[in-house]
């Protein structure tokens, strides 16, 4: 035998070895693979454990309860999902090849007689817009526009002149590039 | 030589282990009966868990309901499926957390007394073989509330979990989140507060020399 005999592992020591033994410094590991006395005493107090482990499950009681799961199953989208993936991947394919040919060739595809189709409904798309316009500009019909007295939109050059007079020769504000009258 | 409990369950282990992997699939794919297979097969586990750290029959029954319940409804966030029986336990810690924070509440306006719920069952019969084996099992169960008492939280879960559940210390340290170096550290502190109780140590060399 090449240990000590006297020299046995301490009781820290075998709750070392029992928690991990390959954490045991080698020398201590060796002398626990070859003394019989350290071999029992670990062995002996492992078997205090086993028999905890042993009683516990013995002195308990059997459930009498049966577990009960609700219909639905666990199923989440997520996994759903998945599941498809293949069927999605197809149908984002033909979607996307749809919408490619619609904006590369918008007329190849319609029917015959696609493009006249096509261009009475600008023109009636256009004179609705002139229509939107004249609305725009005079909301209320003539009548109305009479009463509030905005139907009249004849206004001459006179009454212009009267309204807003025309900047003439005679300047009445300050012209600072020129020593001019100031306004009384 | 006979196989010790632990090398028992290690074997157990690994028989079922593709099994339960596969059943693990076949339940996150919809099927229900495939859960209630998983349920079969860790209903016993997951119940004595309970117990060990309710000690009260009723109460460890709905924990784990509510335990598989929580399970079954939440099975696609599970990541490792190989790691089903690490995840329950997972999920029957914190559900064992929930049931004290709320007996803690209920206890605080009156509406619970410890001694309401732990288990009495059996203990009025007379019969005298019966009579004797719920002594042993009252004793048992007093001296390891004793030890377990004089644990700190974590030495007395890892405790629980090592010699009562039979976990690893890898899978321990997966169901606490917790590193390998800690729970080998709070296992050592547990066991040397184990060696100092003397007369649970004597209640199991009678059992081991009964038996
Ligand atoms: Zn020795």
């Amino acid at each position: 035998m090449s240990f000590d005999k006297s020299v046995h592992l301490s009781e820290d020591q075998l709750l070392m070895a029992i928690v991990e033994e390959s954490d045991l410094p080698i020398s201590l590991r060796e002398h626990l693979f070859t003394c019989p006395k350290c071999r029992a005493d670990k062995v002996r107090f492992e078997q205090k454990l086993t028999q905890v482990g042993r009683m516990a499950k013995y002195y308990t009681p059997p459930s009498k309860q049966r577990i009960l799961l609700p219909e639905s199953e666990p199923r989440s989208f997520y996994l759903w999902f998945r599941g498809q993936q293949a069927a999605f991947g197809l149908a984002l394919t033909v979607a996307m090849l749809i919408l490619v040919v619609w904006w590369t060739a918008p007329f190849k595809i319609t029917p015959e007689g696609g493009v006249e189709i096509t261009a009475r409904e600008m023109q009636e798309a256009e004179s609705l817009m002139t229509e939107i316009s004249i609305l725009a500009e005079n909301a209320l019909p003539t009548v109305y526009l009479d009463i509030i007295g905005e139907s009249y939109t004849g206004f001459d050059e006179e009454f212009m002149q009267f309204i807003i007079p025309s900047i003439n020769k005679e300047p009445q504000s300050y012209d600072p590039g020129t020593k001019g009258v100031m306004p009384c | 030589m006979p196989l010790s409990d632990q090398e028992k369950h290690n074997s157990k282990a690994m028989e079922t282990a593709s099994q339960v992997t596969a059943l693990v699939n076949q339940a996150r794919a919809g099927s229900k009966s495939a859960f209630e297979q998983l349920v079969d097969l860790f209903h016993e586990d997951i119940f004595r868990m309970v117990y060990y750290r309710t000690r009260a029959r009723m109460d460890a029954e709905d924990i784990t309901q509510e335990i598989f319940l929580n399970a079954f409804k939440s099975l696609s966030k599970l990541k490792k499926v190989e790691q089903f029986r690490i995840w329950l336990f997972k999920i029957g810690l914190n559900r064992i957390r929930d049931f004290y924070r709320k007996k803690r509440v209920r206890s605080i306006f009156g509406a619970y007394s410890d001694d309401d719920n732990i288990d009495q069952s059996d203990t009025t019969n007379n019969d005298q073989p019966e009579a004797l084996n719920n002594l042993m099992k009252h004793e048992f169960w007093k001296h390891i509330g004793l030890l377990l008492e004089k644990l700190s939280r974590m030495e007395r879960e890892v405790f629980l979990l090592r010699f009562m559940d039979h976990l690893n210390i890898r899978e321990i340290s997966q169901v606490l989140k917790s590193s390998e170096s800690s729970v080998k550290t709070h296992l050592y502190r547990a066991l040397q507060k184990f060696r100092k109780e003397s007369e649970l140590i004597n209640l199991l060399k009678e059992e081991v020399t009964s038996q």
